[in-house]
């Protein structure tokens, strides 16, 4: 079973999706802020993060380039989500070491889609 | 005072008069010849009327014309003055020739034209004062008066005088001088025309107090004939002839002096009126540049505000567009949720065989499906105004995204009874294949919603437009089509046809225009053609190649989409790897482009200032500063913000797709 560390502030939209997730298959860990992404990123080992990116305390942006400046976890796919979906947030994200990303709301298929891809390039 | 005459015994003469009647002496008296009186009377009355024009005519010159007309001046008067004097003289025959000291006589005449200058240097001043006035008739009356005795000194014949003529003479001299200096004066402050009769008039009575001045001086004088006339070795003149031709001469200078005033008045009064228009056309000068001055100054002003109302307009739209956008995010926050929820719901009330809650459910999430549609509408179109809005080519299958595209709507299609008719052609193009796809549903649903019981066509066919080679995608309906007002706002955003198709057919009212904006972002348009009750159809076009894209991902699309007349232009390849720099160069200089290499992101930032390429090449992973720092850069930077960029993103392994941020990045 696959463990997806999920980082997101707002709390209906964490329980939502990890739930969602949880039935599709994964262990899903939880992650409220930036800071506690990073942390948990280390203690679990999550195969796939799934970041917002406007996070309390330490965004996602941050967060994903302290993940990917780390040896230990520079190899987890990270894949931003978030409700922004104005110029430049795309490029921010790939700009801070995301390798996808995807809009909210969420279409189940299309993120389980990019879930897949992302475990997939991680295993080649 | 006066200049005495030459001897001690002619002093003593002076001074005991006639009433003394010395024993030697004989007493002798003069007669006057009449037409010779007249004559110097004449004189007078010429010179006078001359010097009252030359005043004028020395206070209006300046420099080295003022000190010759004040000279030329001098002379004709002292002349003048000097022949009347001289005439007068010849004019009385004493009973026996009188012989002239030629020096006293050339004497005489310049004392009077010593007077005459110094008079007329002092009157000719700009500003007259009383007390200049007085002077110059003093030193003008010193001077006539010297000339007069003098050149009865020049006599070789012994002459007494009485005091009270004589001092009468020089009364009347004074007076002369200071009325003509006075009248000249008047003349000058108000003289022009119709006043020449006056000027003759004061002419006369000058000359008439010059010749009275002459015969009290004469009426003072008793000649005697002493030994000294006999012994006279001075010259004995024809008298009578002599006088005439003195005063022919003198009559004839004045005129010619009068003559040349006459002239130069004719032509200063010529200068003075070009002048006078020069100054005119001066004032309408500077008042033509005030007028210009103030007219530039206007337009500034106009400029200027016209700039800030343009600035403002912009920023208001950008501050509406932002807040769209951020209202967006928030709607699209809680409906995440009650999207994520119902569908969450939805499955598991299916898993617990509940149909009647799965259903209800299903409701909700259609309905929150559809409120974030309209909202993801709203988001675009604040992007598009924003300048925000993003373009991502890649090339696609034409088949697969009309299968695709087709397969979304056709329920939507399909549900008002209606026959949908597709005709696709095969084909690829690089394009932001989401926007198109959104176009294309947009277009189609649109089809679907306006149609009952008709047909829906969709022919997508190659389409060259102005030797562009692209795509249509045709979108043809036989609905309740549009009058020409409503296709005129068919695609200003929040425009449905009228608000009573709002109520009926729901949606925002977006959705053509932001196909319309989608479509010229990726360098295509939108055309309409409708008639009220019998349909429309919308065809959109797109280029094959985006403007501005260079294809070298993919070979065969690369040969098919280059023009045949490519232009030799330059691109800048930044790319750390040399091995990729021979590869490009060698697909690339064979289409004849010229190309720029940088192996990191500062020297290519570097290069592309310096070299203005028409095209940057980037790769993505890179040492040091990666391509998307660089992408940033050069997407900030104003002077290159609008080269189009390409990047090689190898993200996804197999495929390599290219991203480029088009011109309105």
């Amino acid at each position: 079973m696959h463990t997806i560390l999920l980082v997101e502030d707002n709390e209906m939209n964490r329980d939502m999706l990890s739930r969602r997730l949880s039935r599709s298959g994964y262990r899903v860990v939880m992650a409220e802020d930036g800071r506690r992404g990073v942390d948990l990123a280390l203690e679990e080992r999550p195969d796939v993060i799934l970041m917002d990116l406007s996070l309390p305390v330490l965004d996602g942006w941050e967060a994903t380039r302290l993940l990917k400046s780390s040896p230990e976890t520079r190899h987890i796919p990270v894949i931003a989500l978030t409700a922004h979906a104005m110029a430049g947030d795309q490029e921010k994200a790939y700009e801070a070491g995301c390798d996808d990303f995807d809009t909210k709301p969420v279409v189940m298929a299309r993120l389980l889609d990019k879930i897949n891809a992302a475990l997939a390039n991680r295993n080649e | 005072m006066l200049l005495p005459a030459g001897t001690n015994e002619r002093i003593s003469h002076f001074y005991y008069g006639r009433w003394l009647q010395m024993e030697h002496m004989e007493h002798v008296h003069g007669s006057y010849d009449f037409m010779l009186v007249v004559f110097s009377y004449v004189v007078a009355v010429v010179a006078s009327y001359t010097v009252l024009d030359l005043v004028g005519r020395i206070s209006t010159s300046r420099g080295r014309s003022r000190w010759l007309w004040l000279s030329f001046g001098a002379v004709a008067m002292g002349m003048g003055i000097w022949s009347m004097h001289f005439v007068g003289m010849l004019a009385f025959s004493l009973p026996v020739p009188v012989a002239y000291d030629l020096k006293l006589v050339v004497l005489s005449v310049l004392a009077a034209m010593v007077g005459s200058f110094i008079a007329l240097f002092v009157v000719g001043q700009p500003h007259i004062t009383l007390r200049r006035l007085f002077v110059s008739g003093v030193f003008l009356a010193i001077g006539i008066c010297t000339m007069h005795y003098t050149g009865m000194a020049a006599m070789m014949v012994g002459i007494t005088y009485d005091p009270f003529y004589f001092a009468l003479s020089v009364l009347i001299a004074l007076a002369a001088s200071f009325a003509a200096l006075w009248l000249s004066l008047y003349f000058r402050q108000g003289g022009s025309g119709g006043e020449g009769w006056k000027k003759a008039g004061s002419g006369l009575v000058m000359g008439a107090a010059v010749v009275g001045m002459h015969y009290t001086g004469m009426a003072a004088a008793q000649f005697h004939l002493d030994a000294q006339a006999a012994a006279a070795n001075g010259v004995v003149l024809d008298q009578k002839w002599l006088a005439y031709f003195i005063a022919g001469g003198t009559l004839f200078t004045l005129g010619l002096s009068l003559f040349g005033i006459f002239i130069s008045n004719r032509f200063s009064r010529k200068d003075s009126e070009i002048e006078a228009k020069a100054h005119e056309i001066y004032f309408m000068n500077q008042e033509l540049r005030m007028l210009n001055e103030n007219l530039e100054q206007l337009v500034k002003e106009r400029t200027a505000q016209l700039e800030k109302a343009h600035d403002e307009a912009i920023k208001a739209n950008m501050i509406k567009s932002q807040f769209l956008a951020n209202m967006s995010h928030e709607l699209r926050t809680p409906l995440n949720a009650i999207i994520g929820y119902s569908e969450m719901l939805i499955e598991e009330a299916e898993e617990l065989s509940e149909p009647m809650f799965a259903e209800d459910l299903g409701k909700i999430r259609k309905a929150g499906n559809h409120l974030l549609s309209l909202i993801n509408d709203i988001l675009d179109i604040s992007k598009i105004e924003a300048g925000k809005m993003d373009i991502f080519y890649e090339t696609c299958d034409l088949a697969g995204l009309t299968q695709d595209v087709v397969t979304t709507v056709k329920p939507l299609v399909e549900k008002g009874g209606n026959r949908f008719e597709i005709r696709s052609a095969a084909g690829e193009m690089t394009t932001d294949v989401t926007k198109l796809r959104q176009i294309l549903i947009n277009l189609l649903s649109n089809a679907g919603k306006f149609t009952q019981g008709g047909t829906v066509g969709f022919d997508v066919y190659p389409l060259t437009k102005n030797h562009v080679p692209g795509y249509g995608f045709r979108v043809r309906d036989t609905g309740i089509g549009m009058t020409p007002e409503q296709i005129e706002k068919l695609f200003q955003p929040f425009s449905q046809a009228d608000s009573s198709t709002t109520r009926k057919y729901g949606g925002t009212g977006l959705g053509l225009a932001i196909s319309e904006r989608f479509c010229s972002l990726m360098g295509g348009d939108i055309e309409v053609d409708s008639e009220l009750g019998s349909g429309s159809t919308f065809t959109c076009w797109l280029p094959a190649t985006p403007p501005g894209h260079v294809p070298a991902a993919d070979k065969t699309a690369d040969e098919r989409a280059k023009p045949e007349n490519t232009h030799p232009a330059s691109i800048l390849l930044i790319d750390d790897e040399p091995f990729n720099h021979q590869l490009m160069q060698r697909y690339l200089a064979k289409e004849g482009w010229t190309l720029a290499f940088a192996t990191s992101g500062p020297e290519g930032l570097q290069l592309a200032k310096k070299l203005r390429p028409e095209v940057i090449c980037l790769d993505i992973l890179m040492p040091s500063m990666d391509g998307w720092s660089v992408l940033s850069a050069i997407k900030s930077d104003p002077e290159l913000q609008d080269t189009p960029v390409v990047i090689w993103s190898m993200t996804s392994a197999g495929s390599s797709v290219m991203r480029s941020a088009p011109p309105n990045f």
